[in-house]
């Protein structure tokens, strides 16, 4: 709580809070943007606060000395960034509004940002994972791996809000880790010899020869499977995008799908 | 993917939902596993991180990369001294630790662990602590170094009660002693709170010290141990 006494008089340099926050509050929030890297908006929303936690600490009818009102109000600022940066640290690093820029772009097909701010975080999930799980450099490796590939999904589909950003990914790579092992576990109790149930992995052939029937595909058909089936886009959305009925849609997509394993029966 | 359905796949064998099924799965397959493959390589290249344990990552790019990211977390904080019109490092440090303290309390886990081999004095010093009665659990820890002085959990978190409680002197003395006695346990805890310790008590060179070696840990709490070793610095 501030606890400073007020001026006795009204000298020329004393102001009331009010005053002070009239004369200031447009410069502190080109200041906080200018010397930071918060978002206009963020920079407004702080200043403000801190106008306000100030005026609740002095009566508003007082005059007070300026340097007074500055250094308490510096007080509030640092203890408002402090506040923010421990919610950012919660969050990869990420404000609310750059975890909103970050969804738009993912939505966009651009994985920039989230490449720059994730994989910059991969070996600490690693890590984590080896320390808390005992898991081996590479099981953790793996798992950190498809955790992002599996979080970036789900980012895509507002299924994670923003709040503990940082917190839900951990788990979620312990999750991933556990049901892995629970798996390994499982086939080597039983001693199955032959093949281990696969996981939904392409091995290596498959994957070359899908690609090679992939880059065989016309544009259209790329274009159409791709929104389908990996980014989830539902027919009647495509339809109206490409300007034609959802029976058309249907009907060229079911050829995609046929082309493509033409292709790939070829390439076998 | 399974081979028979790979095989069914090829031989055209699948009804026409299981034909969609399999290409979904196929295709998303594909562009799982492009993406892994990119991020590989960005890994490998921009953060010096491979998947094989044989392949040894250069320990000054590691460090190095890790320095940055504490410098970029930490930065947004340091800004806002420089925005601030009168500069005051003493007593940026000074908030900050106060500012920590506020919004940091350091669990004492003895309070969760049940308790059935725990000492009942260890338990209700743990339960005062998390209920923040530091009187309370000061007292109680004081019996407990006296009766146990192999525990040097005790003094830590007496020192931390002490802390809590703005008894600097008596806060140095038992996070002291629980350094020069743990050597395993806490490390780089006992110093980040005997870094706020001396903050506190204006002895800055020691804090500087404590907050070096966690800086150099780059474990617990390292960005905050940056951001304060910035502001003592400055």
């Amino acid at each position: 709580m501030i606890s400073i006494t007020p001026t006795l008089g009204n000298n020329a340099n004393d102001l009331t809070v009010d005053q002070f926050e009239n004369l200031y509050f447009e410069e502190a929030i080109k200041k906080v943007v200018s010397e930071t890297s918060l978002s206009f908006e963020e920079a407004r929303r702080i200043t403000t606060h801190c106008f306000q936690e100030l005026k609740a600490g002095f009566p508003l009818k007082e005059y007070w000395k300026e340097k007074k009102l500055w250094k308490e109000f510096r007080k509030i600022v640092l203890r408002q960034q402090y506040k923010l940066q421990k919610r950012m640290d919660k969050n990869f690093g990420l404000s609310e509004t750059s975890f909103k820029v970050l969804l738009k772009e993912l939505k966009e097909d651009n994985d920039t940002l989230f490449e720059k701010i994730f994989l910059t975080h991969f070996k600490s999930c690693q890590v984590y994972l080896q320390r808390n799980y005992n898991a081996s450099s590479e099981d953790a490796y793996d798992a950190t791996m498809n955790t992002l590939i599996e979080f970036q999904e789900r980012l895509k589909a507002d299924k994670i809000t923003y709040g503990n950003l940082r917190f839900l990914f951990t788990r979620m790579a312990g999750q991933v880790y556990l049901k892995w092992i629970k798996k390994e576990n499982i086939t080597t109790a039983i001693g199955e010899l032959d093949i281990p149930e696969a996981k939904e992995e392409l091995d290596e052939e498959s994957f070359m020869i899908l690609n090679k029937a992939w880059d065989k595909l016309c544009g259209s058909c790329k274009d159409l499977l791709k929104s389908f089936y990996y980014e989830g886009t539902p027919l009647n959305q495509l339809a109206e995008n490409l300007d034609k009925s959802h029976a058309a849609v249907r009907k060229q997509k079911q050829r995609c799908v046929e082309k493509l394993r033409d292709l790939f029966i070829k390439n076998t | 993917m399974k081979m028979k359905q790979l095989r069914q796949y090829k031989n055209g064998e699948f009804t026409e939902k299981e034909l969609d099924d399999f290409t979904r799965k196929i295709i998303r397959a594909k562009f799982r596993k492009e993406k892994k493959n990119k991020w590989t390589q960005q890994l490998e290249k921009d953060h010096g991180i491979t998947r094989s344990e044989k392949k040894i990552i250069p320990e000054d790019r590691t460090i190095f990369g890790k320095y940055l990211i504490g410098i970029a977390a930490s930065i947004v904080f340091i800004m806002v001294a420089l925005f601030v019109l009168q500069k005051n490092p003493t007593s940026d440090g000074l908030v900050f630790a106060d500012n920590y303290l506020q919004e940091n309390k350091f669990p004492n886990a003895t309070a969760t662990k049940g308790g059935e081999d725990i000492s009942s004095l260890e338990l209700k010093m743990a339960e005062a602590y998390s209920k923040d009665n530091f009187s309370e659990a000061i007292e109680l820890g004081k019996q407990l170094v006296a009766l146990d002085q192999t525990n040097s959990k005790n003094s830590f978190f007496l020192g931390l009660c002490y802390l809590y409680q703005e008894d600097l002197q008596n806060a140095q003395k038992y996070l002291s002693q629980f350094k020069e006695i743990n050597k395993t346990e806490f490390q780089e805890e006992s110093r980040w709170f005997l870094a706020l310790t001396y903050t506190k008590q204006k002895d800055f060179e020691n804090a500087k010290l404590e907050l070096e070696y966690i800086v150099n840990q780059q474990e617990w709490e390292f960005k905050q141990a940056e951001a304060l070793l910035k502001y003592l610095n400055e």
